[in-house]
């Protein structure tokens, strides 16, 4: 059979494309990561990749400040990290455990026909129209500026994507295994930890590191409910700017390495079951 | 060994009746088979007698003791699902001592059970792999071991072999007669398999929109069906049932089918039609292997004249349709000479004939020897 020469070049062109729209953003942060402040714009011409590679830029974001820059931020980076971790593993903790347990309730058990419903409404609006009540209630209760302030929003924002999606997964174990283990003698709350819970693991650790990066890349909850004691990375992020307003590029991208860290190691880690979790509709009946 | 009494069971789900007022007397050690087309309710009853889904009305006790309020984990049933339900992210080995971890046996006690089952079910050798992997088949056996180990006072199976390959699931119908006799417990099979309940089961409760239709011993069943949907269901190749009018003239019954064939109503059949003065819509019910052609065996057999429509084998049997008018007719041809297209005259047995009444279902007259 002739190959149909003209698709192939086609489909390759398109695939190249696509693979060079993905790859590019990650390539020029890599290389702008590494290159002196010269090198930064197009004013000396156009640099691929640095001429002077120079780890100035990591040394900048890490400590505030480095040799042979005259400017300096008043905080490392040490303190935005630990805060992002902190509030993003908090509130990944928060909407996956509730997210988890009222789902389950309503997969199996039905109750609430239109809790489903409602929890999605929660993330139909634009979070900046509830956000001014939010940053009212939080200064009530003493919340802003705290970790746990920060992580109890991460929470509930993100709490219907994780109801949702644990909730499909539920629905994917067939009941018949539930009620085997029932049967053998088994307590409701048994079932679901020993049983059901395992099964949906690869569901589980997929809803977490999506529910991670969801807090873990968050701008405005941050800027709105934080001020100077729990400053997370992309609101340092924002302060690397130079005092005539330029952008710092270089430290940026640096910043934006360092911080892709964590997710990419938490995708490491659950890479078993990040497979299973994404293609969970194939079980076994 | 136990045995279940249900006295005027009734589920409702809402609006929906899926059990009727069923009453069963189930005696320990049998092996009772509920039949009926899906959605009649059989698994329903299985699920109550389970404690998974508790009675609208009515009571199910086991060994005369009622079982509401009873706990599911202490009613101590073995329940094997249609879809096996087996644990796939746990080993054969852990599926097999589930039953015993969750009720606390020593562990020594556990695992010389395991492996006993696992032998017993032809899976020693992959005990340690991911029940995940077995085969289909291995899985029903896997299901079947999980559920006899805990020795189980009621052994529930679900419809166990509708998922099977044909050949594995003749193989396992003898082992499952062969492991009731082994482990002696009441067996209860829900199943819509009207051959496999035949050869299984001690009784058979057919049932049908959530009513029970007949409850008796396989062949009491077979041949005595006590209503016309008994008759339609169970057999195969199925009963004849031949539905007309009913014509008294001149001393002799007549039954006028549907485009006008008559059948000649005769002996035993016409007795049972002619008890019912009152019945106008008549069904005459008899099975194939009661339709013959050739020479007459009783003067009472009621005589039909037709042509052979079609001949049909299945395995080494010679199905023939007969067709007479509008009414077709299904005969075993035993003597293998019947041709399509051949103008023949065949003979109803009239001692085999069953009447049913049109309006109730009922079957009419008295009981067949």
């Amino acid at each position: 059979m002739r190959t149909p020469l003209r698709a192939l070049v086609i489909r390759y062109a398109f695939v190249i494309l696509a693979c060079a729209v993905v790859i590019y953003p990650l390539l020029w942060m890599i290389t702008m990561a590494f290159k002196p402040f010269p090198e930064w714009t197009t004013g000396t011409g156009m640099t691929w990749f640095p001429k002077q590679p120079t780890l100035q830029n990591f040394e900048f974001v890490i400590f505030g400040h480095a040799q042979g820059l005259v400017v300096s931020l008043d905080r490392g980076i040490v303190g935005p990290l630990a805060a992002s971790l902190i509030t993003s593993i908090c509130g990944t903790a928060l909407a996956v455990v509730t997210g988890t347990l009222s789902s389950y309730a309503v997969a199996r058990f039905g109750i609430m026909s239109l809790l489903p419903l409602s929890v999605l409404q929660l993330r139909l609006f634009p979070p900046l129209a509830v956000m001014i009540p939010v940053m009212v209630m939080w200064a009530f209760i003493g919340a802003v500026d705290t970790w746990w302030g920060l992580s109890l929003i991460y929470g509930i924002v993100t709490l219907p994507f994780a109801f949702w999606l644990m909730k499909t997964f539920f629905d994917e174990v067939p009941v018949e295994i539930e009620d085997a283990a029932r049967v053998s003698g088994c307590s409701y709350w048994r079932v679901f930890y020993r049983i059901t819970l395992p099964i949906v693991k690869p569901g589980l650790a997929t809803c977490a590191l999506f529910v991670f990066i969801l807090n873990w890349s968050d701008y405005l909850l941050a800027l709105l409910l934080t001020q100077k004691n729990w400053v997370t990375l992309p609101i340092y992020m924002s302060t690397l700017t130079s005092p005539m307003g330029g952008q710092m590029y270089g430290m940026k991208a640096a910043l934006g390495l360092i911080a892709a860290i964590p997710p990419v190691v938490f995708g490491l880690l659950i890479q078993k079951h990040l497979v299973r979790g994404l293609t969970f509709g194939a079980l076994k009946q | 060994m136990t045995s279940i009494q249900i006295n005027n069971v009734t589920k409702r789900f809402g609006e929906f009746v899926a059990v009727d007022d069923l009453t069963l007397d189930i005696t320990e050690g049998e092996f009772v088979a509920l039949l009926g087309p899906s959605g009649c309710g059989k698994t329903t009853t299985m699920n109550m007698i389970a404690g998974l889904e508790d009675p609208s009305e009515g009571s199910i006790s086991f060994d005369g003791s009622d079982l509401s309020g009873m706990r599911l984990q202490d009613r101590n049933i073995g329940f094997v699902f249609q879809n096996y339900a087996i644990f796939t992210h746990l080993t054969v080995y852990k599926n097999l001592a589930y039953g015993l971890e969750v009720r606390r046996v020593a562990r020594s006690e556990v695992d010389r059970k395991s492996r006993a089952m696992a032998e017993r079910m032809g899976l020693f050798d992959r005990l340690d792999e991911s029940a995940g992997r077995l085969s289909v088949n291995e899985m029903q056996k896997l299901a079947i071991g999980r559920s006899a180990i805990v020795e189980p006072r009621v052994f529930l199976l679900d419809e166990p072999l509708s998922n099977l390959d044909a050949s594995f699931r003749a193989y396992m119908r003898a082992e499952l007669k062969v492991l009731q006799r082994e482990f002696g417990q009441t067996m209860i099979y829900v199943t819509h398999d009207q051959i496999e309940a035949m050869s299984l089961a001690d009784k058979i409760a057919i049932i049908d929109k959530g009513r029970l239709m007949q409850y008796g011993a396989a062949l009491e069943v077979y041949n005595d069906p006590r209503n016309r949907f008994v008759a339609n269901f169970v057999g195969s190749p199925r009963m004849n049932l031949l539905d007309g009018d009913l014509k008294h003239e001149a001393g002799r019954l007549r039954l006028v089918l549907a485009g006008g064939a008559e059948i000649p109503l005769a002996g035993q059949a016409a007795a049972d039609f002619g008890q019912a003065k009152s019945t106008q819509k008549g069904s005459l019910g008899i099975r194939p292997q009661h339709i013959y052609a050739g020479e007459r065996r009783s003067a009472d057999d009621m005589e039909m004249k037709g042509h052979v429509e079609q001949i049909e084998r299945v395995g080494p049997t010679r199905l023939a349709y007969l067709q007479v008018q509008e009414t077709r007719f299904l005969s075993v041809d035993e003597q293998d000479r019947l041709r399509p297209g051949d103008e023949i005259a065949f003979y109803l047995t009239a001692e085999k004939s069953l009447a049913f009444d049109m309006a109730t279902g009922d079957r009419l007259g008295g009981r067949l020897q």
